[in-house]
């Protein structure tokens, strides 16, 4: 199991942040300071050799106490054999987190995702481009950054990068706690991320339908919203939805766009009601428009997961948010289910130790993994881009 | 482009479904797009939420009858549907024969008078005539061996209670089609009159 656990690729930045090889220049590698506090001592590596694979091992042996026998058979399967490995060449794979509403659990998932893919062998780097705020180091139980008065003069300070002791995993996040929706320094820490030659990127984008989060929603390999069963999340859901889908269709300066927009604003009683609608009168003027736009709608193919469900109509809505998507603006919408809710997802954060490190054996981390394994195999075939 | 396409799909199923399914898969849908649901919250309007319910009704009333269904399966798959022949076959491995098509209008055809009320031989000369067992309105129904007996024979006392036989009355009509309307009026007319006798005559 060591051996299959050791990082699959060569061009791992050291964890002592000593050989920052492919990271741009400017852009700050650190490691974190050894948790002073009790969530330390999992988390803490032991003293750290020179290769990572020891330390892993170790990890893992500690980790796997309650979980070996599930683990066990599947990681070397699947070390090697994904398809982004067999050189497609297109870079770091990317999963993104969006939308829904605050609160609905989207972080405590890109946390613990990432965790998995990283436990699974992935090098892994997650960004916090939430622009209500950074709190993904809480949910891997590392340190904040406090902004000192001069760091928040520096609007050119580069993101910061951290590794999470004895992981394959790096948490990237700009320096500013604080920060706007069009706020250039999120941008950087994207960039900083997709630059840093990790298999899989995990993307915190928030809830705001700000220009970065759906660009980058729409951009990514796969692109999750995370919502509740309730009524206000579900507005915030499509109403993150809608906005993704016409930046997709309308915003462009391409031809389809322009054409649109302009049919869009001659409609003054506004008849055009959806995409359907929109398609129908483009064709008669514009064919070749009415085409583009038909195929954009088609390959739009977001991700829908419910968190905290409470009873089997909960875990069925995901299926029916996406037969409605299906029905009403005729996109390829994905079901990925429910999670139950779970206390130990509170638990683990009020001890700022990351869930599947702290509950390995609790539904909720089976759950995750379920759910990562699901991603993975997401994002191994190209067609599923949203 | 506009969303569904047929019938089939407006009800999410297979051409090859069977009438069990297509019962679930509406009572599934018109749960889940009820216009006051959480699917439907932020996505859809009021009156167009109310538009697709009617929809999946008319699909659920058009496949739900035999007869309909296959003029629309013709109309859908001029040449047979992989799933339909399936489906044809294993019709067609059931034990009991398969039943005669029934004829526009069955009471014409067992030379029922026009004005005579409609009752339990009705239906079992109505059954008989266009070769249905009663296994296969019990199987389609679900309604159980002993009540459709029971419904044929007039046996009033040993039938479930009259909500119940409404519906019962109106779901063997649409199978056998006859006028539901007129069998449930006639037959609890009937029934009605049977109970006030009863009481009359015990009134304690």
């Amino acid at each position: 199991m060591a051996e299959d656990q050791k990082p699959p690729r060569a061009d791992v930045v050291d964890p002592d942040g000593q050989a920052p090889a492919e990271v741009d220049d400017g852009v700050v590698i650190e490691t974190v300071d050894e948790p002073a506090d009790e969530a330390g001592e999992l988390l803490t590596p032991p003293p750290m050799p020179e290769d990572e694979a020891p330390v892993q091992a170790e990890l893992t042996v500690e980790v796997a106490g309650e979980e070996d026998e599930l683990d066990e058979p599947e990681i070397p399967s699947l070390v090697g054999q994904l398809p982004w490995q067999e050189g497609d060449g297109g870079g770091p794979v990317e999963i993104a987190f969006a939308g829904g509403k605050g609160g609905a659990g989207r972080s405590t998932l890109v946390a613990n995702v990432g965790l998995f893919l990283s436990r699974l062998g992935r090098d892994v780097v997650l960004a916090d481009l939430d622009p209500a705020g950074q709190n993904l180091h809480t949910f891997l139980g590392m340190d904040p950054i406090l902004p000192t008065p001069g760091m928040r003069m520096r609007s050119a300070l580069p993101p910061r990068v951290d590794r999470m002791p004895g992981m394959n995993l790096r948490l990237c996040r700009p320096h500013h706690a604080l920060m706007g929706a069009d706020d250039p320094l999120r941008q950087q820490a994207l960039d900083v991320a997709r630059a840093s030659g990790a298999d899989v990127i995990v993307l915190d984008l928030g809830v705001q339908p700000d220009p970065l989060a759906l660009d980058t929603f729409l951009e990514a390999d796969c692109g999750v919203v995370v919502t509740l069963p309730e009524p206000a999340a579900m507005e915030r859901t499509y109403a993150f939805l809608r906005a993704a889908l016409y930046r997709r269709l309308l915003d462009g300066d391409d031809e389809p766009a322009v054409v649109s927009r302009a049919l869009l604003t001659a409609d003054h009683v506004g008849q055009l009601d959806t995409p359907a609608e929109l398609i129908d009168a483009l064709a008669g003027v514009h064919p070749n428009a009415a085409q583009a736009i038909r195929a954009r709608v088609l390959a739009f193919a977001p991700k829908i997961l419910v968190n905290r469900c409470g009873n089997r109509a909960d875990r069925d809505l995901a299926a029916g948010i996406c037969s409605a998507l299906r029905r009403r603006w005729n996109i390829n919408a994905e079901a990925l289910g429910g999670i139950d809710a779970d206390d130990t997802a509170l638990e683990s954060l009020r001890r700022r130790r990351p869930l599947v490190v702290e509950y390995p054996g609790s539904a909720l981390a089976r759950d995750i993994e379920r759910l990562t394994r699901r991603l993975m195999a997401l994002v191994g075939t190209r067609e599923v881009r949203p | 482009m506009s969303a569904p396409i047929n019938l089939y799909e407006e009800l999410e199923l297979d051409p090859g479904a069977t009438e069990e399914d297509i019962r679930r898969a509406f009572k599934r849908l018109s749960r889940r797009f009820d216009p006051g649901g959480l699917v439907m919250y932020g996505l859809y309007r009021t009156p167009e939420a109310l538009r697709l319910l009617a929809r999946l009704k008319e699909a659920y009333n058009t496949l739900m009858d035999p007869e309909q269904r296959r003029r629309y399966d013709r109309s859908l798959f001029p040449k047979g549907h992989p799933s339909l022949r399936r489906a044809d076959e294993r019709v067609a491995s059931r034990p009991p024969p398969a039943p005669r098509e029934l004829p526009r209008d069955p009471l014409e055809a067992i030379g029922w008078p026009e004005d005579a009320r409609l009752g339990g031989p009705t239906l079992t000369k109505v059954r008989s005539m266009a070769g249905i067992p009663l296994e296969e309105i019990a199987e389609r129904t679900k309604i159980s061996m002993f009540t459709l007996r029971c419904l044929e024979s007039e046996d009033y006392g040993d039938l479930p209670a009259k909500v119940y036989l409404r519906g019962f009355l109106k779901q063997i009509a649409r199978m056998l089609r006859l006028d539901p309307e007129r069998l449930v009026r006639d037959y609890l007319h009937e029934y009605d009159a049977w109970v006030a006798e009863k009481a009359r005559r015990k009134p304690w």
